[in-house]
């Protein structure tokens, strides 16, 4: 295999895996409250500017400012389940009209971003260094995107597998009615659930904000990519989420090699429809 | 005779009430003619102030550099009217919309301002096809186009359009010819972002280096994010000068700091009007040494550049980049043109003065020949420990 091929298949892996984080909390919040969150995008935006803030006003280290951005996209998420998601869930055509008041927060952060920052891009600083191994080179931050990435699923994995909480997410992800009859407080466990996907993607903000950089823009474009990520591995699913983040991550850098961007962007595209009109319910989707 | 209660009052007391009734009339008079007085004066300061010039500025005031172009086109009314209005001391007023970046908006935007606002000049636009619409707006309304930022070529067709920043074509030419006799390019990569502004410099520059083209690379505007495939690509084409465009400062900012992540180590050369301060805090090291060849710098010696750098450091607290000058730039000479045509709606005679005349610019001299704005004058710009600085 060449060099330039392999470092493709680097550069695609550590981009994957930044996108598996963020289309993972779109696929958890689907999973459990079978809701779609329109203000994810935001919701990672706010934590690349939470970097941003936190490196560059306050003067924290960046692996100090990281953990920072996760938590204020939970308290947005928090925010965002208080005010557009979780008043609505009770009503009969709730479902539906959160797609709108998710869309609407997501709008309201951004607008609200754009009168307080502006509209001004920003570098962050994350891990310096660099790492070359047989012509295929790696900077520190995108090797740490890929260990942080696999940290955090290993975490979750743990989570669902060794906790309550866990054990009751994956309860009402089966069946909502089930956990029900069973006493699982669904709504609060919902709540939870929403809160934690807004988390994860707020650390995805923050670990891609060194390689993409900050702009309030970021979150409309990373939302694209995480839908198309999320639909392609089936709504709901996580597994289907991260395999499908690195695959396309992959796929994209290594037809970028004999292609155009744009032309491996619509390749992507293109494999996106493919799945729809075979398989509906996503590659490792299931058809319930 | 005075009375109270109907019956009448005589002696002393008579003539008490005869002097305060006198003294009532007195009175009344006066608090009238004071009146009178006090609204004509009022009358007198109201037409003192005459109605403002109203001007419509249409940006992508969301993005950075449609901030920019706003804050640069407010800075130049500011200092139009404290040096005394444009028109006989009327001061001119800037109505600003929101182009979105899209033609459908410019064009709703141009809309209001020509039937709502009844403004006599649009100022402003940087996408081709926002400014393209607008401009057919403001033919259809007779209406004066000011295109601050632009490039696009099909503006001045309209009489009474005129374009502000080069063509991409004037660039391309002052610039190849710079590479040519300055850098002396051997194998050269170009890496641009994917529109008819982009597109249009990979056809300039093949046109003129051939063969020595040995990669030219496309992204996608505000969509790419990440661009290690693309710095892939270069490194593969190993290149000795890499010559970039872009519009939005952190894809830019992103691009060098990949290549430099990457191991491209050639020349930097970026076209002309993005070298700017907001790249340099983007970008970071990796920008340092990248040069270009533009119509102004902030450090250029003519008085005006002078007073509107000071100007723009006082009320922003930083440089000015390329688009906060030519947001600048079309307010200050429309303001001075209004001045000297003594009219702000007859667009006829304001474009006619425009055309004839030879503006103060902070860039020197600036004239409109055939709509375009020239000017003698271009330099050198390159990065040089954090700072833009102009070279030789």
């Amino acid at each position: 295999m060449s060099e330039a091929l392999l470092q493709q298949i680097v550069n695609g892996l550590s981009v994957g895996f930044g996108y598996a984080l963020i289309a993972l909390g779109l696929t958890l919040a689907f999973g459990v409250l079978h809701v779609i969150n329109f203000g994810h995008g935001e919701v990672v935006m706010l934590g690349a500017l939470t970097v941003v803030i936190a490196t560059t006003k306050l003067g924290l280290p960046y692996l100090i400012a990281l953990p920072l951005a996760a938590l204020v996209g939970a308290l947005v998420g928090w925010v965002f389940n208080r005010l557009a998601v979780a008043p609505l869930l009770p009503r009969e055509s709730g479902r539906t009209d959160i797609l709108l008041t998710t869309f609407a927060m997501g709008v309201l952060a951004y607008q609200v971003v754009l009168s307080i920052w502006g509209p001004a891009p920003a570098r962050v600083d994350g891990l310096q260094g660099r790492f070359e191994l047989g012509g295929v080179a790696l900077t520190a931050q995108r090797l740490f995107i890929i260990g942080a990435s696999i940290a955090t699923l290993l975490a979750l994995e743990q989570l669902a597998r060794r906790t309550r909480f866990g054990v009751e997410l994956r309860a009402v992800a089966q069946s909502e009615h089930a956990a029900r009859v069973v006493g699982i407080d669904v709504k609060s466990l919902g709540s939870r659930a929403f809160i934690l996907a807004a988390g994860i993607a707020g650390f995805g903000g923050g670990l891609l904000a060194p390689i993409t950089s900050y702009s309030p823009a970021l979150g409309q474009a990373v939302l694209i990519k995480a839908f198309v990520i999320v639909v392609m591995g089936g709504l709901g699913s996580a597994l289907g989420a991260v395999v499908c983040a690195l695959g396309i991550g992959v796929i994209e850098a290594m037809l970028g090699l004999y292609v155009d961007e744009s032309v491996a962007t619509g390749c992507v595209y293109g494999l996106m429809l493919l799945t729809l009109l075979l398989r509906p319910q996503g590659l490792l989707g299931s058809r319930t | 005779m005075p009375s109270i209660l109907g019956l009448p009052i005589a002696g002393r007391a008579g003539a008490f009430f005869r002097r305060g009734a006198q003294l009532r009339s007195a009175a009344r008079f006066l608090v009238a003619g004071y009146a009178v007085a006090f609204s004509s004066l009022t009358c007198t300061l109201v037409m003192a102030q005459p109605a403002p010039v109203t001007v419509g500025v249409v940006y992508p005031i969301k993005t950075m550099l449609g901030q920019q172009g706003k804050r640069g086109a407010e800075l130049a009314a500011e200092m139009l009217n404290a040096s005394g209005g444009v028109l006989r001391g009327a001061p001119l007023k800037l109505v600003v919309y929101d182009d979105n970046y899209t033609p459908a908006d410019g064009v709703a935007a141009a809309r209001k301002l020509a039937s709502e606002d009844k403004v006599p000049v649009i100022v402003g636009a940087i996408n081709t096809s926002v400014s393209l619409g607008i401009n057919q707006v403001a033919q259809q309304n007779g209406m004066m186009f000011l295109a601050a930022v632009t490039k696009a070529p099909a503006i001045t067709d309209y009489d009474r359009a005129f374009r502000f920043n080069p063509l991409v074509s004037t660039d391309g030419e002052v610039f190849n010819a710079y590479l040519k006799d300055k850098v002396k390019p051997q194998r050269l990569a170009i890496v641009v972002e994917n529109g008819d502004y982009g597109r249009s410099i990979i056809t300039n520059m093949k046109a003129a280096f051939g063969s020595a083209v040995v990669a030219s690379e496309m992204f996608e505007i505000l969509k790419q994010s990440d661009f290690s495939t693309l710095a892939s690509r270069i490194k593969s084409a190993n290149p000795d000068v890499v010559c970039f465009a872009w519009s939005a400062p952190e894809q830019g900012g992103n691009l060098l700091r990949t290549l430099a992540e990457a191991g491209v180590t050639a020349k930097r050369c970026i076209l002309p009007g993005s070298i700017t301060p907001v790249l340099l805090q983007v970008a970071g090291p990796a920008v340092e040494g990248a040069f270009t060849v533009d119509i102004w710098a902030p450090t250029m010696a003519t008085e005006t550049n002078k007073k509107f750098v000071a100007a723009f450091q006082s009320k922003f607290n930083e440089m000015p980049g390329k688009v906060d000058f030519l947001g600048f730039e079309s307010i200050w000479i429309l303001g001075h043109a209004i001045r000297k045509a003594e009219t702000a709606t007859d667009t006829a005679k304001l474009a006619a003065t425009l055309r004839a005349g030879t503006w103060d610019s902070p860039r020197g001299p600036v004239k409109f020949p055939a709509g375009q704005a020239t000017s003698e004058k271009w330099v050198t710009l390159v990065v040089k420990d954090g700072k833009i600085v102009v070279g030789d």
